[in-house]
């Protein structure tokens, strides 16, 4: 019995989150309307969350693009006879293009952003800021998590670009010294199969993922309790939350889009 | 001057945003400044072509397809050829596999130079290609044809097939014993083992008489060099013609010494007959003669005796030498005898 209470009791509070998020997003998408007049906040997030994210996610896409572009090249060196290692472009630009830039600049994201923000919004939710703000007649949703959000959804897409185009770099880098094809082969193979629906599909998805790291960073940080050790349960609670979010809107994203 | 978070954030957003443009126009390939004309042809399928594909001409790119729709039952391409391209007449339009991942493009053949240029807004001859399924579906139809023509033979030969098999495994004709029969192996074997062993004593002797060996031989080359030089009796009889010669003509010789003698036989074959016959009579004469011979030899009878008993001739010899003697005696009293003789006959 005792078990079949925890998952009654589980699913019930993963309801419950579900649903405060959704009402959370929405209330923020509500106070767009004061965008304008928080105008300076949001500069100040996306310069926090984009321009400072950025050299971490562009070492991490050089990486990522050498990686990719080594173990493909490795693998279709074994039948160089047939040349298909001239097509190691093409695998990195489209893989670039559709699943890794979005999604692991979106996990960088969330772990260095959507960490911060719960932090910071939990910090202040245990020594009762947000209730002083309330008391001030400030919403804090319009304070505090709108702007976040707003910044969220539209760095990850400006950084996934970068991304996009740092790892493809690396690949043409490896691809070259490696798997020894010309870069004109390398960047040729890859226009031949990219379109703009690949890369317009893969902004598309770091909107959404965007968009779940503001919000459940939000969400965590505004629900934290228990002092400074609540704060550091909500911190990773938020970054694990992500995560799991991005991966599954992932999935039903590709199946949306293609 | 500490850059402000506004000024970061517009370059960081401009700079994006420009990088997103220029990559959209190049894996488009969108060049508002390129000039070119539309040409346009039909196909009954495209099979996957796609606008903004790539138009090739004798295998160089040489424009995109700009567009396409349905016009009367059949598919209305639009090509956009990039200027300064000259297609003919009677250029032809294929639907062609651009790379192995996919993607198709239009195919243009180059047409002969003699031909006109079409202009903008001319039609292309086409020609269909068959995709993977139709080959597929064709190939597969004729393997099915073929499978049924020759599926009686097939059976036929299975049968055969089987049946030699069987015998084979039964060890039946020369293959079979070849195979099942292990007596063959085992000789096999031990000829290799005797070869083996042969082997290695040629190789003992080559070691240990090689160098007499290759004398023999260096003496023997020398000798057929000789010999061939036509030096020394062998070398004459190889090269020389004489010999030869002779010996013909004494086989010719003897030919005719035999059909003498054939003839001569032929007429004295009488004579040959009775000399044959007496043949065995001359034997017995030989033989009774050889035991003659013997006898006398074993000192048997009076010539026998004569010849080997020595006592004889002793006797002979003392008689002969008496009698010598006498005679001497009766020479020495011959004329005393004489002139008593002679008084005594005066005195009668």
């Amino acid at each position: 019995m005792k078990p079949l209470a925890a998952i009654g009791r589980g699913s019930g509070k993963f309801t419950n989150a579900t649903g405060d998020m959704m009402l959370l997003f929405l209330r923020a998408c509500y106070w767009l309307k004061e965008l304008p007049r928080n105008l300076p906040s949001v500069f100040r997030q996306v310069s926090f969350i984009g321009v400072s994210t950025l050299p971490i996610a562009a070492v991490m896409a050089l990486f990522v693009g050498m990686v990719l572009a080594l173990q493909t090249g490795y693998q279709l060196l074994q039948f160089r006879q047939l040349r298909v290692q001239e097509y190691v472009g093409a695998i990195v630009g489209l893989s670039m293009a559709k699943e890794l830039g979005p999604v692991m600049t979106a996990y960088l994201l969330a772990g260095r952003v959507g960490a911060a923000i719960t932090a910071e919004i939990g910090s202040m939710a245990v020594s009762e800021e947000i209730d002083a703000l309330k008391v001030m007649g400030i919403n804090p949703v319009r304070f505090l998590a709108m702007p976040r959000l707003v910044a969220c959804t539209l760095s990850l897409p400006l950084l996934v670009i970068y991304s996009e185009l740092i790892g493809i770099m690396g690949g043409a880098l490896v691809a070259t010294t490696y798997v020894d094809i010309p870069t004109k082969v390398y960047f040729d193979n890859m226009l031949i199969v990219m379109s703009v629906k690949e890369i317009s599909n893969g902004l598309v998805k770091a909107l959404v993922f965007g968009t779940i790291v503001g919000v459940v960073g939000c969400y965590q940080g505004f629900t934290t309790t228990g002092g400074a050790t609540g704060v550091g349960r909500a911190t990773t609670r938020s970054v694990v939350t992500s995560f799991m979010l991005i991966l599954i809107a992932d999935y039903f994203l590709w199946r949306m889009l293609w | 001057m500490a850059v402000s978070a506004e000024t970061k954030v517009g370059v960081f957003v401009i700079v994006g945003l420009a990088l997103l443009l220029a990559g959209t126009l190049i894996v488009e390939d969108v060049n508002p400044f390129r000039r070119g004309y539309v040409l346009k042809t039909y196909f009954d399928s495209v099979e996957g072509l796609m606008p903004g594909n790539v138009v090739t001409l004798a295998g160089v790119e040489c424009g995109k397809v700009k567009g396409m729709r349905l016009a009367d039952g059949r598919v209305e391409v639009l090509l956009q050829i990039n200027e300064g391209t000259i297609v003919r007449s009677d250029s032809v339009a294929t639907v062609a596999i651009q790379t192995v991942l996919g993607g198709k493009k239009i195919a243009l053949t180059m047409g002969s130079q003699k031909r006109p240029a079409l202009e903008p807004g001319d039609t292309i001859l086409s020609e269909e290609t068959k995709g993977i399924g139709d080959l597929a579906t064709e190939l597969t139809q004729r393997l099915a044809d073929f499978l049924d023509e020759s599926a009686p033979k097939a059976s036929t030969i299975l049968s055969n097939l089987e049946e030699a098999s069987n015998d084979l495994r039964e060890g039946k004709g020369t293959l079979g014993r070849l195979l099942t029969d292990e007596a063959l192996y085992d000789d096999a074997a031990k000829a290799i083992s005797t070869l083996s062993a042969a082997g290695e004593k040629l190789d003992k002797i080559m070691e240990e008489k090689g160098p007499e060996i290759t004398r023999i031989i260096e003496d023997l080359a020398e000798v057929t060099s000789h010999i061939r030089a036509g030096e020394g009796t062998l070398g004459k009889l190889l090269l020389d013609d004489e010999p030869y010669q002779n010996i013909l003509e004494a086989s010719r010789d003897l030919k005719e010494i035999t059909t003498i003698a054939k003839d001569l036989a032929e007429e004295r074959t009488g004579d040959l007959e009775s000399f044959l016959a007496a043949g065995p009579k001359i034997l017995e004469a030989a033989d009774k003669l050889k035991q003659f011979i013997d006898s006398i030899d074993e000192g048997e009878g009076t010539m026998g005796l004569l010849l080997n008993d020595p006592s004889l001739y002793n006797e002979a010899k003392a008689l002969v030498a008496e009698i010598r003697g006498a005679v001497e005696d009766i020479r020495e009293q011959a004329p005393a005898a004489s002139f008593v003789g002679l008084v005594l006959g005066v005195g009668q």
